[in-house]
């Protein structure tokens, strides 16, 4: 027999990866620049495949918000953010102070908004990564729910969870804290053409 | 790979927050990553980790109780086998699947290649000294030396001094098992004519009483 074993419950604690030790493997090429690994609360852990309307998504979201707010914050795709509980997440997309991503990798002090794309990730996003997100101040967070067609808004972090959660339907607009008066349509980005006609 | 990606939460760390089993797919560690990671020194003799089938697991640290008994067995093992086996004291077996275990002892064939890591055909007998390891070792360790064709490996269990004997491996378990108690000899399947006086030091006052 060669399969891999599952270690048993209680059987021994796994390392902790702290954030520099997880960015020197980076770094010295240990871990390949287009692995696709996140470090969570110290662990590392592989992200899902994602099918192509989760890739879509992705891509509309991203080029709808770089659309509404370009002059007003930078955005970003698929990329890391730095959290001081040992983490190094890559959000669906984020967006932060114009500038805050040139010169170092951002950190939560600048993020106006991050969004999670789940489907099978629905779960994490809900819980590891929420807790996570609330529990390292990022201000605000939404998941683009693709299973329910639904978009998640949670506000208002303390300790690790979010105080204030708000769930839109399809065709509700949606706005963030940081820019009340700039309603999303983030549901054209669950059409195969997001929208654009 | 499902053994890997359905591997089971760490239920020890501490946090609500850390991955769960469930949801997440944990990053599997090669035994090469893992030489890279002492190679370039992300990995140091600080960090007290072994690699067991992907994962990096944290070695308990000893208290000096634990440290006493280590120095009696392995003062012991040498007196007694200096001239037939090669001990190896918490250093490296290169097992198969991404597996580096240290454990606590090592009775290896003399003549085994130099200039290489311990392979599990090297092995006579392993032991493990468990406190806060037992569950790892009994119920992990056991599975993972038994698969990778560990011949002989032993446990000498401190929490109730006594000395557990796994034999015979037959894919992932051993099919042969029994655990002897303060006073009862022991000889390993390479030595039999050998008997391992693995409990002096153990208790002291049994060992007046004995």
């Amino acid at each position: 027999m060669t399969a891999l074993l599952e270690q048993p419950q209680h059987a021994g604690r796994l390392m902790r990866f702290s954030l520099s030790l997880f960015e020197q493997m980076l770094e010295l090429g240990l871990i390949a620049d287009d692995a696709r690994v996140e470090l969570l609360d110290g662990q590392i852990v592989e992200l899902p495949e994602m099918n192509q309307p989760h890739v879509n998504a992705i891509k509309h979201l991203y080029d709808g918000l770089q659309r509404i707010f370009s002059t007003r914050a930078d955005v970003y795709a698929q990329s890391p953010i730095r959290l001081p509980s040992d983490g190094r997440p890559l959000p669906a997309v984020f967006m932060v102070h114009l500038g805050a991503g040139l010169l170092e990798t951002p950190n939560p002090e600048s993020v106006y908004l991050l969004i999670e794309v789940a489907a099978s990730s629905l779960n994490e996003d809900r819980k590891t990564k929420l807790a996570l997100y609330a529990r390292d101040n990022i201000k605000e967070y939404w998941i683009l729910n693709l299973v329910d067609k639904q978009l998640e808004i949670y506000r208002d972090p303390k300790d690790e969870t979010y105080i204030t959660p708000l769930v839109l339907e399809y065709g509700q607009l949606a706005t963030s804290l940081a820019f009340p008066n700039n309603p999303i349509d983030w549901f054209s980005s669950l059409e195969p053409s997001g929208g654009s006609q | 790979m499902t053994a890997l990606l359905e591997r089971l939460e760490e239920q020890k760390i501490d946090s609500a927050l850390t991955p769960k089993k469930s949801d997440s797919y944990f990053f599997h560690v090669t035994a090469q990553m893992f030489d890279q990671m002492i190679e370039t020194g992300v990995i140091d003799h600080e960090s007290r980790v072994e690699l067991l089938d992907g994962n990096l697991v944290e070695i308990e640290e000893m208290k000096p109780e634990h440290i006493d008994k280590m120095d009696v067995l392995n003062q012991r093992l040498v007196l007694q086998f200096h001239s037939k086996a090669r001990i190896s004291c918490q250093n490296s077996i290169d097992l198969p699947l991404d597996g580096r275990p240290l454990p606590d002892f090592a009775l290896v064939h003399k003549d085994r290649p130099r200039g290489r890591y311990t392979l599990p055909e090297d092995v006579y007998l392993l032991i493990e000294v468990a406190d806060t390891s037992l569950q790892k070792d009994r119920d992990w360790k056991t599975m993972i030396y038994a698969r990778d064709g560990i011949k002989e490996y032993w446990i000498l269990n401190l929490k109730n001094n006594s000395l557990e004997v796994y034999r015979d491996p037959e894919e992932a378990r051993y099919t042969t098992s029994f655990t002897l108690k303060v006073g009862q000899l022991a000889t390993c399947l390479a030595f039999p004519n050998d008997p391992i006086d693995w409990f002096s030091g153990l208790e002291d006052t049994i060992v007046l009483t004995g």
